[in-house]
């Protein structure tokens, strides 16, 4: 399978970055710049007002004036610095290196240009060929922002252009310098007067690095000339510093004697020296009013932080957005017309009885119109049920997404978080799995420590239902009332803490910190939430039909070959370790497959017992299998991601463990049902 | 007076005095969030983590990054 990054429709290739002549974009997180991206490419990315959503580079066509033909545009995560911090920053800086860009846009936000322009002055030092796109121009302008482009341009000594994505205004003018920039190639020479120090010490690690170079030993971008390989390195740049076969020792060795000689760490020097060159640059050219906050928008955001006011508002967006939105309406009323209605009264029916009349072998039949048919399982389960479910699922996440509230979600629950080893940053790749636990383990990314990147995986693994088998194991438990559904949920919080707290203590590595940037809460504009919602449900269904196909295909062979037997004997000791009946076993064969797969087959199992009144699980059972099931292993597409991102022994490990952990949650379980005797 | 970023009132407004140096990760973050020497911040929430307005951006701390940054009041 080809792993994308959610809702994109490019994979992520960084090799291939940019060929020859073609447009890369840079810039922080929430300046605007995927949004950019779309008015400048033809093709639409997820554009978000929360750090991490955007994990790969996107690649997309720009097209020349006239009919000069077209050329590739790249969009990479946002950056926060040129020396990164998490994977996906990293993905960012080290795409940006190794593209032949012929032009670089770094999309500065023209309202904070101060925060900015020292991100711009390193990627002018590196000798790329710049254009700094000021974009929200019509922000800056309302709060009576005043930048004198031409002064800056002439500072600078590349294009600076005004524009904003969302009115449109200086794109035209952005095209033209963009194509100019293209056609022009090298930019002049430019470097800045660091101090003798700096300089020195700079040189030590390049004589290294250059010596290193010319035994052919390192391996990098050859667009990285070897003083800004020096700079990055004893910044603090380890994938550099590796690279470059430089030890750890040295390289400390050399902070540490400038720290003893200056009184400062190299980086804090080199911050406040490209601070002060920013305010040359700026001076007069830049002119900031005094600031005021939007009054409702500010207020609101207090509420939202506060935990006495924020925790019940996010009790009421859960319940509101996913309980009645995806749950009760999805997943209830919508997949009821799709799935019975539709298929189930009228296609179904049909495709049955044109497959009795022009297919004589049985076994063909059941390959297409059987209990595991491709038709009447894959298809009908794939656009019937989870289609539904996870394009709900999707609009409430991406609304949420940008409105902002995200990031003030992570500010709220970070303590907590940390007790599991992650911190805030986590919520993200934690709520999406709620929604596709696939998905989600590709955006742990976005998490700063290998660590935390395998503890989220763990967690996701075990802990997180996916919306499609949670609003089915919903109508299961809903049934028996909503006690059981709160204790449903109270033991997958447990689990989840109690994993997350066992985990970090037994993984080693440091506490994991929390910073994050909460960009100004916004209203979300219908049309974009909607082509998001619609890009990531792309995603999810290249990725994930396929499977549904395969699957079935696969249930159909060991139905046909009475493999499903075998397997559901070798279940049976398992079952009845845990209080299941054989009938059960099914559920957890196909669960692999599918993880909601397998609750669907409960929930038919369920059903079916209440329709002919003998019942074949007791409300314990259902209890019990659906707890199990939920815990059990992942499914067929989340552990390929898992392989992928995160390597084949951690892969293994946390699909044993969750197996293990799944089975011996069932017992206990089924135990303290049987000792108390609750829902007998 | 000199204390840390997560010792202010809500509402308190102060210059930012010097950073921690001694762990060089956590002073990588902090300058990665663009604050120096010489800043005005103002601190608007303590918990459940420190929310803090440095020009017109709003930035969330735990703890232990925010009692990196010493600021006067």
């Amino acid at each position: 399978m080809t792993l994308e990054s959610p809702g994109m429709s490019m994979p992520i290739e960084i090799e291939q970055a940019t060929g020859e002549g073609g447009v890369f974009l840079v810039g922080t997180p929430n300046v605007g710049k995927s949004s950019l991206f779309n008015v400048l490419s033809d093709s639409y990315v997820i554009v978000s007002n929360y750090p991490g959503t955007t994990v790969g580079v996107t690649h997309a066509s720009f097209h020349l004036e006239g009919n000069k033909g077209k050329v590739p545009i790249s969009d990479p995560p946002g950056l926060y610095s040129l020396i990164p911090m998490t994977e996906e920053e990293r993905v960012a800086r080290d795409a940006l290196f190794a593209s032949h860009a012929s032009c670089v846009v770094h999309v500065l936000d023209a309202k904070n240009l101060d925060r900015h322009l020292p991100l711009a002055l390193q990627l002018r030092e590196a000798g790329l060929p710049l254009v700094l796109a000021l974009n929200m121009w019509d922000e800056a302008q309302r709060m009576g922002l005043e930048i004198d482009t031409q002064q800056l341009s002439k500072r600078l000594g590349v294009p600076v252009v005004l524009c904003s994505a969302l009115t449109k205004e200086g794109i035209e003018e952005l095209r033209d310098t963009i194509e100019k920039v293209h056609g022009n190639g090298k930019p002049s020479p430019f470097s800045l007067p660091w101090s003798a120090e700096i300089r020195e010490f700079r040189s030590r690690v390049a004589t290294r690095i250059a010596k290193a170079r010319a035994d052919e030993e390192v391996k990098l971008p050859s667009r990285l000339t070897t003083d800004q390989a020096a700079f990055f390195v004893l910044e603090g740049d380890e994938i550099f510093r590796e690279a470059c076969g430089l030890s750890a020792g040295f390289v400390d060795d050399l902070r540490e004697e400038y720290r003893g000689q200056e009184g400062h760490r190299i980086a804090f020097d080199t911050a406040c020296f490209l601070r002060d060159r920013t305010d040359e640059f700026l001076d007069g050219a830049w002119t900031h009013p005094e600031e005021k906050r939007n009054g409702f928008a500010e207020k609101l955001s207090r509420v939202l932080i506060n935990p006495w006011s924020g925790i019940p508002i996010l009790m009421v967006v859960l319940y509101l957005g996913f309980y009645q939105f995806v749950g009760v309406l999805g997943a209830g009323t919508v997949v009821g017309w799709i799935e019975n209605d539709f298929f189930g009264a009228i296609v179904n029916p049909r495709l049955n009885s044109l497959f009795e009349s022009y297919v004589s072998s049985e076994a063909i039949r059941e390959l297409f119109v059987g209990d595991y048919g491709v038709l009447t399982l894959g298809i009908t389960y794939a656009i019937g049920l989870v289609l539904p479910i996870v394009f709900f699922f999707f609009l409430v996440f991406s609304l949420v997404e940008d409105s902002g509230y995200f990031p003030r979600f992570a500010m709220l629950v970070d303590r907590v978080f940390k007790k599991m080893g992650l911190n805030g940053r986590a919520v993200i790749p934690m709520v999406l799995g709620f929604g596709c636990d696939t998905m989600a383990t590709i955006t742990t990314r976005t998490l700063e420590t290998r660590r935390e990147r395998v503890l989220a995986t763990l967690l996701l693994a075990l802990a997180i239902p996916c919306s499609a088998q949670l609003a089915i194991i919903m109508a299961i438990l809903g049934s028996l009332g909503i006690t059981v559904w709160l204790s449903y949920m109270a033991i997958l919080m447990g689990v989840l803490l109690l994993v997350g707290w066992l985990g970090s203590k037994l993984l080693p590595g440091e506490a994991a910190t929390f910073y994050m940037e909460l960009p100004p809460l916004r209203l979300p504009r219908a049309r974009n939430v909607f082509m998001k919602s619609v890009s990531r449900m792309r995603w999810y269904f290249k990725e994930v039909l396929p499977l549904f196909l395969i699957a079935s295909v696969i249930l159909w062979a060991l139905d046909q070959t009475g493999g499903i037997d075998i397997l559901e004997r070798g279940m049976e000791p398992i079952l009845a370790f845990i209080g299941l009946p054989v009938a059960a076993a099914q559920s957890f064969v196909i669960g692999f497959f599918r993880r909601d797969f397998g609750a669907a087959w409960l929930f038919q199992l369920h059903l079916e017992g209440i329709a002919t009144g003998h019942p074949v699980l007791s409300a314990q059972q259902v209890f019990t299998a659906a707890v199990t099931l939920t815990l059990f292993v992942p499914c067929i597409a989340q552990f390929m991601v898992m392989l992928k991102e995160r390597g084949p022994k951690v892969a293994l490990g946390t699909t044993l463990f969750v197996t293990l952990f799944a089975v011996s949650t069932g017992a206990i379980v089924h135990r303290v049902l049987l000792f108390t005797g609750w829902l007998a | 007076m000199i204390v840390s970023l997560n010792q202010l009132q809500p509402g308190q407004h102060a210059r930012v005095e010097s950073l921690d140096e001694e762990n060089r990760d956590d002073l990588r973050k902090v300058l990665t969030l663009g604050i120096l020497p010489g800043d005005e911040v103002e601190l608007i929430r303590r918990s459940p983590s420190i929310v803090f307005a440095h020009g017109a951006t709003q930035f969330a701390l735990d703890a232990r990054l925010a009692a990196c940054i010493r600021v006067e009041i």
